[in-house]
């Protein structure tokens, strides 16, 4: 029987483990902090993976593997499936998720960084919500990757991120 | 009774391996268990001969000795699971049964933040995790002091039981 965890807490961990790597541990070093988050990321996908594959047939390529991900594994983690899968047939998938539901509650404070600069303050704001977001991608990234190589698929696995969550 | 089971990693390494017979046979079950990796190999690379266990994770019998019964499970994960039994007359659905709570078991055992992915699961505390589902006192505190034989004693009373059902 699976033991639920609250999401709060989740979000609220995740949150802290960013801020303490990228501000307390690697503060000058974003690729270390981002290295080391992909790494607790990779861990716990390894793991995962192995749980959630437990009562399944044993999948005969990495089509079925990726939409494992794509369906059940992503069902776990994000209580949503993937909304669309992409390939090209030679090894690269793109699987995009128009409501990622660890950043759905995620904004930036504009005015918190409007000072930093005086001729393009939004731009510059953005481009910090950017940089702050996707270091939070990481640990998602990671779990993919470690899910992935635990089923015998090492890969590598990147974020990008079109706009962060907005009032429209 | 189950004399012995193990766990293998998906690169054939050891990563748990516990006999439970008070002779001193390990190095012969440790044989046995050596040879059915490569029928387990021949099992998944040529899918036809086992029919409709394709892609199935319990590999069914894999092959009879003459005092031994070997029974193999293949993860998704590639790591395999292999069950020696003495008992010459086993239902399947038994096996089947004793494979699942093994990997629930097995996955909890991995699960621990502290355990290195791919390394021997020989620590007294994964120890314990991974047999306490077949001996539910084992999980208790007055028995984490007991060790070496009466553990393997007791479990393997345990296992005779629960193969016996």
């Amino acid at each position: 029987m699976g033991r639920e965890v609250s999401e709060s807490c989740v979000d609220g961990l995740l949150t802290e483990m960013v801020s303490t790597y990228c501000n307390r541990f690697y503060s000058t070093k974003p690729e270390l902090a981002a290295r080391r988050i992909e790494a607790i990321g990779y861990q716990v996908g390894h793991q995962l993976s192995e749980r959630y594959t437990m009562d399944r047939p044993r999948f005969n390529d990495h089509l079925e593997a990726i939409k494992f991900i794509c369906k059940d594994f992503w069902s776990e983690l994000f209580k949503k499936q993937i909304d669309n899968l992409k390939t090209n047939h030679r090894g690269t998938f793109v699987l995009q998720d128009n409501r990622f539901r660890w950043l759905s509650r995620m904004s930036i404070d504009p005015s918190e960084n409007g000072e930093l600069s005086q001729d393009n303050p939004e731009a510059m704001a953005e481009n910090k919500a950017a940089q702050t977001t996707s270091m939070h991608l990481y640990f998602p990234c990671g779990i993919i990757r470690g899910a992935l190589s635990n089923l015998g698929i090492p890969c590598a696995v990147s974020a990008d991120m079109s706009n962060l969550p907005a009032c429209y | 009774m189950i004399v012995c089971v193990a766990v293998v990693g998906h690169q054939n390494n050891p990563l748990y391996i516990q006999s439970f017979t008070d002779a001193d046979d390990a190095l012969k079950l440790h044989h046995i268990v050596h040879c059915s990796l490569d029928v387990i190999d021949e099992r998944v690379n040529n899918p036809k001969k086992s029919g409709p266990t394709l892609n199935e994770t319990f590999l069914g019998l894999l092959y009879p000795t003459e005092n031994y019964k070997v029974y193999g499970y293949l993860t998704n994960t590639k790591v395999k699971f292999i069950l020696v039994t003495t008992d010459l007359d086993v239902r399947d659905a038994d096996v089947r049964n004793f494979f699942r709570r093994f990997h629930a078991a097995y996955v909890d055992a991995v699960s621990n933040p502290f355990h290195v992915p791919g390394k021997e699961l020989h620590k007294p505390e994964n120890f314990r995790i991974m047999l306490s589902f077949l001996h539910p006192r084992l999980q208790n505190a007055e028995c984490r002091e007991v060790k070496g034989k009466t553990i393997k004693t007791s479990v393997s009373e345990e296992i005779s039981s629960i193969a016996a059902v």
